[in-house]
């Protein structure tokens, strides 16, 4: 019964980082309307960055911490706006953002790679208290309560922001008609910039937690996460940012699980296969009502 | 770079000239997808182990594998055709995901992380432009056709092809069709070349890079995807010197720059026709 | 007579609005037949439904005999139904003679297997649908040379693009959302002919049309609507004696001078 306890609570931890890269990769998915593939590597550079705050300059970590959020969040405003601002002003399509997100995707792992190297180091040891805390026979470590609380946090207050400040309801004008919002008073290119900022440095946010909590920062870190932040999207639905968080975590415990119980090497495939399902299964669930033009 | 060099390197130009074209088979249609990297896994095990391990010859290996990649086209499109755009990419995408996993982990079947051998015989100019030339026959027939017609309503505008009795999902089965068919030949042919398969040779890499020639040469016309392929193989070799390894920024900057410029692409008939159309009132005003 | 098109109870909302509610209409096999309504009346609407791009919260759509109502565009465009668009809808990149020809798709029969190997069949439908396509463009009236690019043309040609991309499918039904908007009188006119010429062929044409002179010289029967419901049912002029009907079109205090010029309009 404990290490049953101890796996949810190990699948939870691994699960936040999940749902925190998934909530980032949401906003900009469904408020925006685009499958942004470089959003994996705002979470390396946040990691990266981080790292190097640490290490490097000295930083204490929850300043690095800082400092990695924000440059991911930078960094996701840069590329909206080289990428795809220019798009949405021609109103070019669904398939054009995908494509420039590629593009970007490409070149953002290749300057991290060509920035920090190959190799894969990790966060000093001294970054956070690093020993464990024993409860009920449960053994829990700092980093994994910090992942949880941080998604948890994330997820509640996008939700609320979206749902109950000007901030939620300009991006509801803008994504439900970016023109006629501008025409409402809604500062269209400010609260882009302001999305494409929050969704950015979430993801830098899960990349810190994961680089921390899984002992490795190298510049592929953000690509894993994204496979598992997308699956958590679909998983869990277009409508509600709480869904993806509530996905990312049962994917997390689904992993720990199924690594324990099937096999560690049929781990991301039974998660990949839970994503093809649902797509398969419930389409109408992720996208809506069936799309109807108007003529 | 020397001769030999640019001989494999155009060899290799012309296997992701046929990939290109398997994602245009789809696109044509109006579908993103990356299947044809599945597709391409799929067949080039399948062709190592019915030649080395069940021992038949190569180019029976390379029908069955256009064959059979038809088929996983078929299953495929049964599979995805119901989601919408977005969500219909994001599924081919997985599928090129799960694909990876299934290498790793069929290790009889695969040889699961450490790879598998595949016979060279096919890995020659001569199989190479074979597949290619007919692949692109086929898809220059069927430009005024029937289908070629419909598939670019569909493409243009979905709904006003339906009012004009199209089904857009028979159209799109057709694409995954083709498809499949290509991307299988084109998963042989690279095994081929290699003589050397593993989990990480057909994998998000690859489809994004083809993903990108396709954009490039141009996604309107079958032409494009060759052209793509070409300048997209042979530019990162000219780059090598001066970018060392890191020569997919550019590649990265490329795409970015297409899409946001020429978002037609280089091969575009529209523009042509623009241009003709311009002329010809030039001369007549 | 029997009827082409038999509509019952039909209701659509959106959102809160109910822009169709509880429509009857029955349009004559061999009519044609106007669909008249202020701006947001829910002309388009009905005509979405009919067509299949919208499904009807509400009520039956008959075609010929046939319930329609549910089913895919595509397979009401199979029982003989084509359409034009208020806002025109062509294919960008495609000239006039591959847009017309792509309307004939449900006429051509050519496999796959026969256009890769360009098999006599195939040629022959080709050339078909290519002498089809040129003989459409002459008689709805396109100046413009088959190669051209349908989106370069002219307001007038591309809407006579669209009437004759929807011809090109054999229709049995043919809906025209407004396809004079934008046109001047002679060109409207010329639309109104071809109009005749259709129905002596036997089809069935349905008019979304703000042009008063062209329904009245042109339309057997209308249907007025006004905030989705409907006034008015009859000829032209029988509608617009009216009261209710006036006011939809001109406001409550009636405008005595545009009324005048609508009477003139109608003398011709
Ligand atoms: N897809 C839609 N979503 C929301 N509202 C719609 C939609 N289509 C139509 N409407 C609304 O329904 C009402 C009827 O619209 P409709 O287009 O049918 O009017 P119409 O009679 O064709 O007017 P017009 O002469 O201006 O074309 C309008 O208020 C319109 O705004
Ligand atoms: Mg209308």
């Amino acid at each position: 019964m404990t290490l049953v306890i101890q796996q949810l609570v190990n699948g939870l931890a691994l699960g936040a980082v999940y749902a925190l890269f998934g909530v980032g990769f949401a906003l900009i998915l469904t408020k925006m309307g685009i499958l942004n593939v470089a959003h994996g590597t705002f979470a390396t550079w946040g990691a990266l960055v981080a790292y190097f705050a640490v290490a490097d300059v000295g930083l204490p970590f929850p300043l690095a911490l800082v400092v990695g959020v924000v440059a991911a969040g930078v960094i996701g405003v840069l590329t909206d706006l080289v990428a795809f601002e220019p798009l949405r002003r021609r109103n070019a399509g669904l398939f054009a953002p995908i494509i420039a997100s590629i593009g970007m995707w490409i070149l953002l792992l290749t300057v991290a790679q060509a920035v920090f190297g190959a190799t894969a180091t990790s966060f000093p040891d001294h970054a956070v208290p690093s020993g464990p805390i024993k409860f009920a026979g449960l053994v829990i470590l700092p980093a994994q309560l910090l992942n949880i609380a941080a998604a948890l946090l994330v997820a509640f207050g996008l939700h609320l922001a979206l749902t109950r400040t000007r901030f939620g309801a300009a991006v509801r004008a803008i994504s439900a008609d970016p023109r006629s919002a501008t025409i409402v008073g809604v500062n269209a290119a400010r609260t882009l910039r302001l999305v494409a900022f929050t969704a950015a440095a979430i993801a830098g946010l899960a990349g810190v937690l994961a680089g921390l909590s899984s002992n490795n920062v190298s510049f592929d870190l953000g690509e894993a996460l994204l496979l598992k932040g997308f699956a958590a999207v679909v998983v869990g639905g277009y409508g509600d940012i709480r869904g993806a968080a509530l996905a990312g975590f049962m994917i997390g415990i689904l992993e720990v699980v199924s690594a324990q119980y099937i096999s560690s090497g049929f781990r991301d495939a039974i998660t990949f296969g839970v994503l093809l399902v649902i797509l398969v299964l419930r389409p109408q669930g992720m996208f809506g009502e069936r799309k109807l033009a108007r003529a | 770079m020397n001769l030999a060099a640019w001989n494999t390197t155009l060899q290799f130009a012309g296997v992701s000239a046929i990939f290109a074209l398997s994602i245009y088979a789809s696109l044509w249609t109006g579908v993103l997808s990356l299947a044809p990297v599945f597709f391409g896994a799929v067949s080039a095990f399948t062709f190592g182990w019915v030649t080395l391990t069940v021992g038949l010859p190569p180019v029976a290996g390379l029908v069955l594998a256009a064959a059979g990649g038809g088929l996983l086209g078929v299953l495929t499109a049964f599979l995805v055709l119901r989601l919408e755009s977005h969500y219909l990419a994001m599924a081919t995408i997985a599928l090129v995901l799960i694909g990876r996993v299934l290498v790793l982990n069929m290790e009889d079947f695969t040889g699961g992380v450490a790879g598998t051998l595949a016979p060279g015989d096919l890995g020659t100019w001569l199989w190479c432009l074979g597949c290619l030339g007919l692949a692109a026959y086929v898809l220059a027939r069927l430009r005024g056709s029937r289908f070629g017609l419909a598939a670019s309503a569909v493409r243009e505008d979905p709904a006003v092809a339906q009012s004009l009795g199209i089904n857009p999902r028979s159209v799109q089965l057709v694409g995954f069709v083709l498809s499949g068919v290509f991307g299988g030949m084109a998963g042989v042919l690279q095994a081929s070349f290699l003589q050397f398969i593993g989990p990480d040779t057909f994998y998000t890499h690859l489809g994004f890079t083809t993903l990108a020639a396709v954009v490039l040469g141009g996604a309107f016309h079958w032409l494009g995807p060759i052209i793509g392929a070409v300048v997209f193989t042979a530019l990162p070799e000219l780059l090598r010197g001066p970018l060392g390894e890191f020569d997919s920024i550019v590649t990265g900057l490329l795409l970015v720059v297409i899409i946001i410029y020429l978002p037609r692409g280089l091969v575009d008939l529209r523009r042509l026709r623009l241009l003709r159309g311009r002329g010809k009132t030039a001369v007549s005003e | 007579m029997s009827n082409a098109i038999e509509i019952e109870g039909l209701v659509k909302t959106f959102g809160g609005l109910r822009a169709v509610a509880d429509v009857d209409l029955r349009v004559p096999q061999g009519s044609i037949y106007g669909l008249l309504g202020p701006n947001g009346a829910g002309k388009t609407t009905v005509l979405n439904m009919i067509s299949g791009f919208l499904t009807p919260d509400q009520g039956v759509i008959r075609v010929h005999g046939k319930e329609t109502h549910g089913l895919p565009p595509h397979r009401i465009a199979r029982e003989g139904v084509s359409r034009t668009y208020q806002n025109i809808r062509l294919f960008p990149g495609m000239t006039v003679l591959e847009t017309v020809a792509t309307g004939a798709y449900q006429r051509r029969r050519s496999s796959i297997l026969g256009a890769v190997l360009l098999s006599r069949a195939e040629r022959r439908e080709r050339a078909e649908v290519t002498a089809k396509a040129r003989a459409l463009m002459e008689q709805v009236g396109i100046t413009a040379p088959p190669g051209a690019l349908a989106e370069t043309l002219s307001y007038g040609d591309q809407r006579r693009v669209e009437i004759a991309r929807a011809l090109a499918a054999e229709p049995r039904v043919l809906l025209l959302d407004e396809p004079t908007a934008g046109m001047n009188d002679a060109e409207s006119h010329q639309v109104g002919e071809l109009l005749l010429t259709l129905r002596g062929q036997g089809l069935t044409l349905v008019l979304i049309e703000h042009n008063m002179r062209l329904v009245e010289e042109f339309c057997d029967q209308v249907t007025v609507m006004n905030s989705g419901a409907v006034l008015a049912v009859g000829t032209l002029a029988a509608c617009l004696e009216q009261p209710d009907v006036r006011e939809a079109y001109f406001g409550k205090r009636s405008d005595a001078r545009r009324i005048e010029t609508l009477r003139r309009a109608r003398r011709g």
